[in-house]
């Protein structure tokens, strides 16, 4: 997708590392570069696909352009000046995070020697036990990251974590042995956001501008997480003579953040624990308690060996100590702009030239504190105990364009547009990434020359693209109301092979208002479209064409480099998209009611993607014209007003969609195309199957469909490419409503996603350790679930033998974790989950003061709105988690929940005043 | 009109002097090109790494040690670890040193003698360790591609060849190896590079014997399906010579700096996790053997004081259960001589070699009989021992024991048993070769966990499961061979594993 401001496209990468996206250890979301765009800067915004799309953007424009319009000052009544300010508060959706089990707390379980005899104190019907310090007395299993330990009773008397550090209340002394008072979702505060703006603008008939400057403070759920940005621009117009004008746009921001959210598995994912690896029992006022008491020190619920004197933290820190100490922060400051200038050559011809620039620099900073459990961390990822880590980068990229515009009415009723235009784009990056190596040397020093050892070699890229460039484009008009269009290009990569890096390709589309010869007062306008589209694939990796080597640590004075995982391609081919539409718009009865529908197919041929190979051909991936894919669908907009009076006012819009993805053929050497790998499962397409199929272990079933058992328990497939889901929606839409009552509007927008699945590691791993009330249920003897079989636990799992036989044999070993929820005892088709949602994405109220108070006030413009957003998940099957919240973003963004933060309701108060 | 046209003209020749862009689509931080040496060092080091690591879990299958809080892995739940095993051997050793063999074999040499020898030398080393690799994948898998592999541009789907044609053409090509290293014993090969042996003429000789070794190993392997080749080849091994003491052990002697140190290390000291512990069916067997314990167990595991293990009358040391969680500070725990950061990884050792000449003896290979396996036998323990720090007089004692001496039948009622046993003693920390060592000789006794007997793996596994991902990336190859090994299963025999 890309970004356009004023004709100028903006870089939007998403800049976190591939392994990020597939959710690593200790990894950090650092978001879309989009994003540093300032709203009220924008004018208006158009989405472009298509032919229309194709024809000045082209290469880029292949999923679709998103089209910004800057404000243009206009002269006002008043001086010009608008102010709006903004207040909102937001809060977790609990329904987005898990419900606990309020029955069982920390452990594994019990365990047996090899004749099968319990080892421990069994205490309750599970037989779990606690540990017996030297005194005789109880302890709990601090060790164990799960909640399949001892049956809470606020009767029993226990040591737990609290007992053996001196900065907890409890020091020294037992505590009832019961669910925590405060669980997980309290570590979750309320977020706060301002947003303040202030806009000059003013214009007279030569010039006119547009001056704003935004401030924006958000804190996060999260502790100790905060945003600030500030973004000042100018945007300029100016006439020198009745031929030459120019337009000017300069912004700049800057971006300060401090407490990102860790990604990816466990590590620093503070969530990723909650949801996979907990124990019920652990309170975290406590954890907060202990934390600040010592004074900042990292005492976990997590302990190694209390009972024998070791309570260090075992594998998980106080969470307060990882979003307190083992923060990251991060600064950008990036400058946005063009310049261009007009030129009135004739009046049917006009000459532009416009040169724009996109450029920003970045530093992110990681640190792992003194006292942080051994972890992975730094350049060579190895296990630290402490650390530092920094990353430097420069961005720049510059568009040089020169356009002919045309500009004619040919006869009475033809009219003729035409443009022709040249443009270069140069884009540059460059980082390094340097950190510490073995622990810091003195604590709270994060400098790089504060490393226990010699700092590994850094990691350095530089990054250097081109595209040039030549496009004509012809507009034909018939009357106003028959249109047709074509658009022919040619675009040079500096990524594609020498001799063979340009492509030629061709737009065309048409419009009837066929309205124009219908008389019918019922009907208000109506248009069919078609196109025709060519668009070059563009967005090919740097660097795929020639190998090079990996440079490795050296062992001792020997050098070591390796041959990259990914092999290049030096035979790539330039390959493009053609897409056709077709499209109605019809609207009714003075556009009380109306729809828009187009029905599209387009064919991706044959694109450039790192395929991923069978590791023996001794790579794990190369840069192949791979394949070709399919898009088709329809897209159905509809609004109606039923009721429209001199008061009062009801618009309503739907919208919907549905869109096929196949692919359709694949290149020699290809069987099946991966297209991302997560821990258990992959995600791919084969040909002539949708795209996006989820693969993973399954159930074996009989020829009835019920599932098999052995044993006690469901057999699972020993093959692990069993389609088991797939991720693409079968449509989506949205309803919107619109109030207006005199001075009041009011409207509500909900969307609907219907259909996609995803596999949710949070389930797998949590049902293992017993955190979900699913994992802690009752039996058909009325007993709980987890009891030992001696004591009527365990279940009866419905299924067949494979000799057909019902099965009636109880679980074996219920009261163990694992042996009946979760990723050991059920294949990856257990947790996949319908990924379908109806959510009320927003609600907003404002209200716009009459202009006899307001010009009373001596404003020009008074409104204040009230808006909530993310407020209902209405309905959704994923449990105790939100099923559009991904891993990363981009096109591994669906398919995968794992270790994410619940989502936010935000309600906030905007007052904009003008004068 | 004339500016029209200047404007024009101008816009247009600034484009045409756009040159090719594509010159700029070369990464100014990274090389194309290196010395052969950087990408041999380091195709060794992923090497010893990938037989050393915990991540890979022959020391659970081979019950020398056990899980202590996960015991996942214990019971056979091992997802992505066969991914891990196919992977580094294909992509991180077996594709690098194929890179550097072809370089050093288009490197001009000059036509001096020490020139061409110091050449030939370095291509049949790197081949040795290709050979090695092969032997591995094929001991873990079973069929694996061979003839189609490392060929991504021509073989993007590699077939799988027959795993008994591929261990055939393996003890060739250590045939042809054996016989220019020792030819060239006077000359060097790579210098420092090989961080093995060291590179100078000394480390040509030894290769050479490593080379003999692996022949006999793979001879021995081989010998219940096809004892004809077995015998010639264990017999030209012999006479060109094989590892002929504690010396000649082919280990790696890590460093003390970051991602240089024994993966040991990693696991057991830095990540701060006490995932393991030592096997109850291991220490139990040690502690049997004579009155007191078998000397080298105060090698290979301690005692912790605070808390101590509670141990059993009669015992020195206490093992966790295998096949369960155990809890940590219960048990024995491992030696803490595993936890240097350059404790050496060991490829093969003099001891190992003893017990496989030992079988070979009684298979009837090589001439001599039980009489000739008993010297092999008392070799292999007492290199053993040695190398652990043993004192030779408890060495001799130990070896005239009523449950170790050879002769006795109290040491085990079979060839299999006695040298089986002892073998399993000796490959301490050496988990893939004690597990190939019981597969072949059906000695020591494991037992599958119940765990896993409740989840269908009646038997300690004898393979692993082709790697998930080949499902995905290779699948009708991976289907025939699937088929032509008797099914993709824990259970399936590798094919020499007759008995």
């Amino acid at each position: 997708m890309l970004i356009v401001i004023d004709g100028m496209p903006i870089n939007n990468s998403t800049v976190n590392s591939s392994t990020a996206g597939q959710g690593a250890r200790n990894t950090y979301d650092y978001g879309n570069a989009a994003m540093d765009i300032n709203p009220d800067d924008i004018e208006s915004v158009n989405v472009l696909k298509g032919a229309a799309a194709a024809a000045l953007y082209g290469w880029q424009a292949g999923n679709g352009v998103i089209m910004i319009s800057t404000k243009k000052g206009k002269a006002t009544k008043g001086m010009g000046v608008t102010v709006s300010s903004e207040f909102s508060v937001g809060t977790v959706d609990k329904n987005t995070f898990p419900v606990y089990q309020n029955k069982y707390g920390q452990g594994y379980g019990p365990s047996y020697d090899s004749a099968g005899n319990p080892k421990g104190i069994p205490v309750g019907p599970t037989g779990a036990f606690f540990t017996i310090d030297k005194n005789g007395n109880q302890v709990v299993t601090t060790t164990d990251d799960a909640s399949y330990g001892v049956a809470f009773d606020p009767n029993l008397s226990v040591y737990t974590w609290e007992s053996y550090t001196p900065y907890s209340s409890k020091y020294g002394q037992k505590s009832a042995w019961q669910a925590a008072g405060n669980g997980p979702i309290s570590f979750f505060q309320t977020a706060t956001t301002f947003n303040n703006s202030i806009s000059l603008e003013d214009a007279n008939d030569k010039t006119n501008f547009v001056l704003n400057y935004n401030n924006f403070i958000e804190t996060g759920t999260l502790p100790n997480s905060e945003l600030k940005k500030n973004n000042a621009s100018l945007k300029l117009n100016h006439k020198f003579t009745d031929k030459l004008s120019t337009s000017v746009f300069a912004s700049y921001m800057t971006q300060n953040t401090v407490g990102r959210n860790s990604s990816g598995y466990t590590g620093d994912n503070i969530t990723g624990w909650f949801r996979q690896w907990w124990a019920t029992n652990a309170d975290l006022q406590s954890l907060k308690d202990v934390f600040e008491n010592s004074g900042g020190k990292n005492i976990s619920w997590l302990m190694a060996d209390p009972a024998n004197g070791n309570t260090a933290p075992k594998t998980m820190d106080n969470p307060y100590f990882t979003r307190y100490k083992n923060y990251q922060s991060d600064e950008r400051n990036r400058f946005i702009g063009y310049g261009q200038l007009d030129y009135k050559l004739t009046d049917w011809l006009l000459a532009s030239g416009k040169v724009s620039i996109d450029s920003y620099s970045e530093l992110r900073e990681e640190r792992k504190a003194t006292g942080s459990i051994n972890g992975s961390f730094g350049i060579s990822r190895a296990n630290v105990p402490s650390g530092y880590q920094k990353y430097v980068g420069m961005f720049s990229e510059q568009n040089y364009q020169f356009i002919l515009t045309f500009n004619k009415k040919i006869a009475e009723d033809f009219s003729v547009n035409a443009l022709a235009g040249v443009n270069a784009l140069r884009t540059k990056s460059n980082s390094t990434l340097a950190s510490t190596d073995g622990g810091l040397i003195i604590p709270g020093i994060y400098a790089l020359s504060n490393s226990v050892n010699l700092s590994p070699f850094p990691v350095e890229t530089e990054n250097n693209s081109a595209v040039n460039s030549a496009y004509a484009s012809v507009s034909l008009g018939y009357k106003d109301f028959l249109y047709l269009e074509g658009t022919v290009r040619n675009d040079a990569f500096s990524t594609l092979p020498k001799g063979n890096n340009s492509l030629n390709t061709f737009s065309t589309s048409a419009s009837y208002v066929f309205t124009k010869h219908i008389n019918a007062d019922w009907l208000s306008f109506g248009k069919l479209r078609g196109s025709y589209a060519e668009n070059p694939q563009g967005n090919i990796d740097l660097y795929s064409l020639t190998d090079v080597y990996d440079k490795n640590n050296p062992f001792g004075s020997n050098q070591i480099y390796s041959i990259p995982n990914r092999s290049t391609n030096p035979d790539l081919r330039p390959v493009k998209t053609t897409s056709k539409e077709i499209g109605l718009e019809m609207q009714f009865l003075n556009k009380r009611i109306g729809f828009d529908v187009s029905a599209y197919k387009s064919l991706s041929n044959d694109q450039i993607f790192p395929v991923d190979y069978s590791t023996a051909t001794g790579n794990s991936s190369r840069y192949v014209n791979a394949g070709s894919v399919e898009n088709k669908g329809i897209e159905v907009q509809f609004n109606v007003t039923p009721i429209q009076t001199k008061d009062f006012n009801w618009d309503v819009f739907v919208n919907w969609s549905k869109n096929e993805n196949t692919l359709v053929s694949l290149a020699s050497g290809i069987e099946t195309l991966s297209i991302g790998g997560f821990q258990g499962i992959g995600i791919v397409a084969k040909v002539g199957h949708p795209y996006g199929d989820i693969v993973g272990k399954d159930y074996v079933y009989a020829a009835d469909g019920q599932k098999i058992t052995a044993n006690g328990l469901y057999v699972m497939t020993t093959t692990t490419n069993n389609v088991i889901g797939n991720i693409t929606p079968d449509w989506i839409g949205g309803l919107r409503n619109k109030f207006t009552y005199k001075q009041l509007s009011f409207g509500f927008l909900i969307d609907v996603q219907h259909g996609g699945d995803l596999y949710s590691l949070d389930q797998a791993y949590g049902q293992h350790t017993g955190l979900y009330e699913s994992t802690a249920g009752y039996n058909e003897l009325g007993n709980p679930i987890r009891n030992t079989l001696a004591n009527g636990g365990g279940l009866i799992l419905p299924g067949v033998n494979r000799d057909g036989t019902p099965n009636t044999t109880r679980t074996p070993r219920p009261e163990v974790a694992g042996s009946i929820y979760g990723y050991k005892a059920n294949p990856e088709k257990a947790f996949i989950y319908d990924a379908s949602y109806v959510k009320l994405r927003e609600v907003n109220l404002t209200y716009t003061f009459p202009s006899k108070v307001v010009s009373k006030m001596e404003l020009t413009d008074l409104r204040v709105s009230l808006i909530g957003s993310n407020l209902w998940i209405i309905d959704k099957n994923l449990p105790d988690a939100d099923p559009e919240s991904g891993v990363s973003a981009g096109n591994l963004s669906s398919g995968y929940s794992g270790g994410s933060l619940p989502s936010t309701r935000n309600i906030g108060f905007n007052l904009t005043l003008k004068f | 009109m004339k500016k029209i046209l200047l404007l024009i003209s101008i816009v247009s020749i600034a484009f045409s002097c756009s040159s090719d862009i594509t010159d700029i689509n070369i990464d100014p931080k990274k090389s194309s090109s290196v010395q052969p040496e950087y990408l041999f060092t380091g195709a060794q080091k992923a090497l010893v790494d990938q037989v050393v690591t915990t991540s890979q879990v022959f020391r659970l299958f081979s019950q020398q040690w056990a899980s202590t809080t996960i015991p996942s892995s214990s019971q056979y739940v091992i997802p992505d670890v066969p991914d891990a095993r196919f992977t580094v051997f294909y992509r991180d050793v077996l594709k690098d040193f194929s890179v550097a063999k072809t370089m050093i074999q288009n490197t001009p040499t000059s036509t001096a003698a020490s020139d061409i020898a110091i050449k030939q030398n370095k291509l049949a080393l790197i081949d040795v360790l290709e050979v090695y690799c092969y032997s591995m994948l094929v001991d873990t898998f079973g069929n694996v591609p061979y003839s189609q592999a490392l060929d991504i541009k021509n073989f993007p789907l590699p077939a799988y060849d027959d795993a008994k044609t591929i261990y055939l053409d393996l003890i060739a090509r250590l045939k042809e190896d054996a016989i220019i290293l020792k030819a060239n014993s006077a000359n060097p090969n790579f210098g420092s590079a090989d961080i093995i042996y060291g590179g100078n003429a000394a480390s040509t000789a030894k290769w050479a014997k490593f080379a003999n070794s692996l022949i006999i190993k793979l001879a021995v392997n081989i010998s219940d399906v096809n004892p004809a080749i077995a015998t010639t080849s264990i017999q030209t091994a012999l006479s060109s010579g094989p590892l002929a003491s504690n010396a000649d052990n082919t280990k790696l002697t890590y460093l003390t700096t970051t991602g240089n140190q024994n993966p040991l290390y990693t696991a057991l000291v830095t990540s701060n996790r006490n995932d393991f512990i030592p096997a109850e069916p291991f220490v139990a067997a040690m502690d049997a053997i004579v009155p007191g314990g078998d000397p080298r167990m105060t090698k290979y595991f301690v005692n912790a004081t605070a808390p101590a293990p509670v141990l059993p009358a009669g015992r020195t040391f206490i093992g966790g259960t295998y096949g369960e969680a155990n809890v940590f500070s219960t048990y024995s725990h491992i030696t803490a001589t595993l936890n240097n950061p350059v404790f050496p990884g060991t490829l093969f050792d003099y001891s190992e070699l003893q017990f496989l000449l030992a079988e070979a003896a009684e298979k009837n290979l090589i001439p001599g009989g039980s009489a000739k396996a008993k010297t092999y036998y008392d070799a292999g323990i007492t290199a053993s021992m040695l190398d652990w720090g043993v004192d030779s007089n408890a060495i001799t004692t130990y070896l005239s024991s009523p449950k170790v001496a050879y002769t006795n039948v109290l040491s085990g009622a079979t060839y299999k048993e006695k040298i089986g046993n002892q073998a399993w003693f000796a490959l301490y920390n050496r988990g893939f070769e004690a597990w190939t060592s019981y597969r072949r000789l059906d000695f020591p006794i494991l037992k599958s966990p119940t765990a896993a007997v409740n989840r269908g793996i009646l038997t300690v596994p004898v393979r692993y499961l082709y790697p998930g991902a080949e499902q995905t990336k290779n699948e009708t190859n991976y289907k025939k061979a699937s088929s032509d090994i008797g099914g993709d299963l824990m259970n399936t025999k590798i094919f020499w594993d007759k008995f």
